[in-house]
């Protein structure tokens, strides 16, 4: 038998939830600005029935209304994919910017370059040519191969200050990777604690999935979610963390494979930062490669050529750039420069095999050596050799710039629709605000109409 | 679809900053003036741009050279042809000499003449350019390279000439090899000199009349052959300079931002971007907030 205050009791369970509802609106509204906020729902649910006796059978009486949960909106397909896109963002991203770099190293068009340089060394040989014993052009050869070996030099060390600063982001990569980890395992004890407890905790699951973003952009991840509510991150074959915790990110790495070692294994990194930082450094490792090249075959040519010719000095077999131990092993762009005999003294220059003042022959060959193709580089001159680096550059530069404008489309796109579902919209919430208030006005006015019933069976004791 | 309040307004902001980001875009364009500013801008455009580059870098040093060869090849033509008229006022000596009328004392003066003669031919001979190099010396240009002594002239000089790169590939003899013409034309003037200091008029008239003809016909035909290579060097310099031109067009075709083309754009994106702001002026201000009375 139902008591006299069920209705109390019923307008106050009503009253209570309409407040609570009113308190999940106004917590939307306020994290509208808060990023990776999920906009939450409330779930109402009728109390369970009271039975009373009616004429001829039992009948049920509702008790008031409650509140069974406060849901996060979520989509869950759509957060798996958007941590594949956010891992391709990172990569695509950093090779892009890293590249962009090395354009900056090799950049040609302001004809301040290593191209032009060798314009002006072939050039000054042409020059040596047409007056053989003019001791002004000498000098000027001899300026022209510095400064053409100063380009090559400088735009090697660049390449190589950047390769460092590549490996040192991937050091800070990795301890910003452990760093997500601690925190995702610190929030899966949390979260696994209040759901033991059989509470709700939706601000640290949306923490949670802040920190697994974060990881997502620096390396490519899928995670599991297990049964207590903790999840697990892996990346490729590795974990990362799980239930037992956090797990060392391997500090070993092979940029060129795209993989790290621990004791434990090799594993693939496929995208994120991390992968767009490898991807960076093979890249950075090849141009330094092309440019070693580049300087190993001048050095070869040149000096085979300046050895046969005899100088104003009567010197012969004289280098023209550095080489202590030829034919190998050469030392390739890092310390690429002028032969200590030649930078100490022009007249070491030779114009001509015959040793005669006029003999201008061999810097006439060193002049065509600008067209001449050569078998090591592919049959190309040493011009059209670094053209083709740069032009490579250019090529992979263009490429990847593409790749992250597509990759932040698509993650934007993404992002569009987790937004769509996840996010909160001012209007919705102004509107469920109205309700709810209108709700809590009328239940406020039922309470009122009880209270006048109940009183009124007290004043008939009186 | 479900608009969420954060995504229109990331919408809003990430419409307005693509259409400022084009604006600037053009902008920069229309300020440098350059359509390639970096390679990955346009990679075959630039790789294009660097070859024509280094092309016409090439072409500005045969231009130099070709100059360097005109100087040389412009004071061989003097000289040769100063040679020239000497060697013909000694054939007409020579046909003085070998007439019978001539007298003694006129055969004197004859001889003072052919002398002065033959030390302006070694003078001649050995003629410094600009730089003070021997021009007829061949290779071994910076010493002597014709003594006379003892009414021969010799030549200590080289027979390879220098080479001057005019093209790819392609050289051109800035000196020429003189020393046959000049030590036999010395050695025929020493004869005609003889000849008219003990007034032998049948080898006057046998031989110094036509050796004298033939040493100037000699002088004339080297004066020849480096007039023709002085007409190369005027046409190479017009080809070249034409070339250069093609070049310098090619170039700022691809590198060069056309002006009525970037100002177009630009226009447009600046008419894009002050659509993008109205519209997020009107659309930010709409809210169910507006129509509320709570």
């Amino acid at each position: 038998m139902p008591s006299p205050f069920q209705g109390i009791d019923i307008a106050a369970s009503a009253l209570r939830s309409f407040q609570r509802a009113l308190d999940v609106t106004g917590n939307n509204i306020a994290n509208v600005n808060t990023p990776g906020y999920t906009r939450e729902t409330v779930s109402f649910a009728p109390v369970t029935p009271t039975e009373f006796y009616g004429l001829h059978s039992i009948q049920s009486l509702g008790q008031g209304v409650g509140i069974t949960s406060v849901n996060r909106i979520q989509d869950a397909f759509l957060t798996a994919r958007k941590m594949s896109a956010t891992a391709e963002v990172g990569r695509t991203g950093t090779y892009a910017d890293n590249l962009g770099q090395v354009e900056q190293v090799l950049n040609e068009t302001t004809g301040a370059g290593i191209s032009s340089a060798m314009d002006g060394f072939f050039n000054s040989w042409s020059a040596l040519a047409a007056n053989p014993n003019d001791a002004a052009l000498q000098t000027q050869v001899q300026q022209a191969g510095s400064t053409l070996a100063y380009k090559i030099r400088s735009a090697y060390s660049q390449l190589t200050t950047l390769g460092a600063q590549q490996d040192s982001n991937v050091q800070g990569t990795i301890q910003t990777i452990n760093q997500d980890a601690k925190k995702i395992s610190d929030l899966n004890n949390a979260i696994r604690g209040k759901l033991a407890a059989g509470e709700q905790p939706n601000d640290l699951m949306d923490q949670r999935d802040a920190a697994i973003q974060d990881l997502g952009k620096l390396v490519d991840i899928h995670t599991y979610t297990m049964s207590d509510g903790s999840v697990a991150v892996y990346s490729n074959q590795l974990t990362i963390v799980d239930g037992s915790g956090p797990k060392p990110y391997p500090a070993n790495y092979n940029a060129a494979n795209s993989t790290v070692t621990d004791a434990n294994g090799t594993y693939d990194v496929h995208g994120g930062q991390l992968g767009g930082l490898f991807q960076s450094i093979t890249a950075t490792k090849g141009y330094e490669t092309e440019l070693d090249n580049l300087a190993n075959n001048l050095r070869t040519q040149v000096n085979s050529m300046h050895q046969t010719g005899t100088n104003p000095l009567g010197n012969t077999g004289v280098n023209f750039f550095n080489d202590s131990t030829p034919p190998a092993p050469q030392t390739g762009a890092t310390d690429f420069d002028l032969d200590p005999v030649i930078k100490a003294n022009a007249q070491a220059i030779a114009a001509g095999i015959s040793g005669n003042p006029g003999d201008g022959n061999l810097a006439t060959s060193l002049s065509q050596l600008r067209n001449t193709p050569i078998a090591a580089l592919g049959n190309q001159s040493l011009a059209d050799y670094y053209t083709s680096v740069v032009g490579q550059v250019g090529i992979d530069s263009s490429n990847a710039q593409t790749a992250a404008n597509t990759q932040t489309a698509v993650d934007t796109q993404i992002q569009n629709q987790i937004s769509s579902i996840s996010g909160v919209s001012l209007d919705d919430e102004m509107a469920n605000m109205l309700k709810f208030q209108r709700s809590y006005q009328a239940a406020a006015r039922a309470l009122s109409v009880f209270d006048q019933t109940t009183q009124d069976l007290i004043g008939l004791i009186r | 679809m479900r608009i969420s309040t954060t995504y229109q307004y990331d919408s809003y902001t990430h419409a307005i900053d693509l259409a400022n980001q084009r604006v600037t875009d053009t902008q920069q364009q229309l300020l440098t003036g350059k359509r390639i500013n970096k390679p990955s801008d346009d990679p075959y455009g630039t790789t294009a741009v660097i070859k024509m580059q280094s092309l016409q870098a090439g072409l500005a040093q045969y231009a130099t050279n070709l100059q360097t060869a005109k100087g040389t090849l412009g004071e061989s033509d003097s000289a040769l042809g100063e040679a020239g008229t000497l060697l013909n006022s000694a054939y007409t000596i020579a046909l003085s000499g070998a007439n019978a009328a001539t007298d003694p004392s006129a055969m004197q003066g004859l001889v003072a003449q052919v002398t002065a003669i033959q030390s302006r031919l070694v003078q001649l001979a050995n003629t410094q350019g600009s730089g003070g190099q021997y021009i007829f010396a061949g290779q071994k240009n910076n010493v002597v390279p014709y003594t006379a002594a003892g009414g021969v002239l010799t030549f200590n000089g080289d027979t390879n000439q220098i080479q001057v790169e005019v093209g790819p590939n392609d050289q051109l003899k800035s000196t020429t090899d003189a020393s046959n013409e000049f030590t036999t034309a010395y050695g025929q003037l020493e004869t005609l000199k003889n000849n008219l200091l003990s007034g032998n008029l049948t080898a006057l008239s046998s031989v110094s009349v036509a050796d004298m003809s033939n040493s100037a016909q000699a002088v004339q035909e080297l004066r020849g052959d480096v007039g023709t290579r002085l007409q190369s060097v005027s046409d190479l310099t017009s080809q070249n300079g034409r070339r250069t031109d093609d070049l310098t067009t090619q170039i700022s075709n691809l590198a060069d931002a056309d002006a009525s083309v970037a100002i177009t754009k630009y226009q447009s994106a600046l008419t894009a971007y002050q659509a993008a702001l109205s519209v997020a002026n009107s659309g930010l201000h709409l809210s169910l907030m507006d129509y509320l009375k709570i």
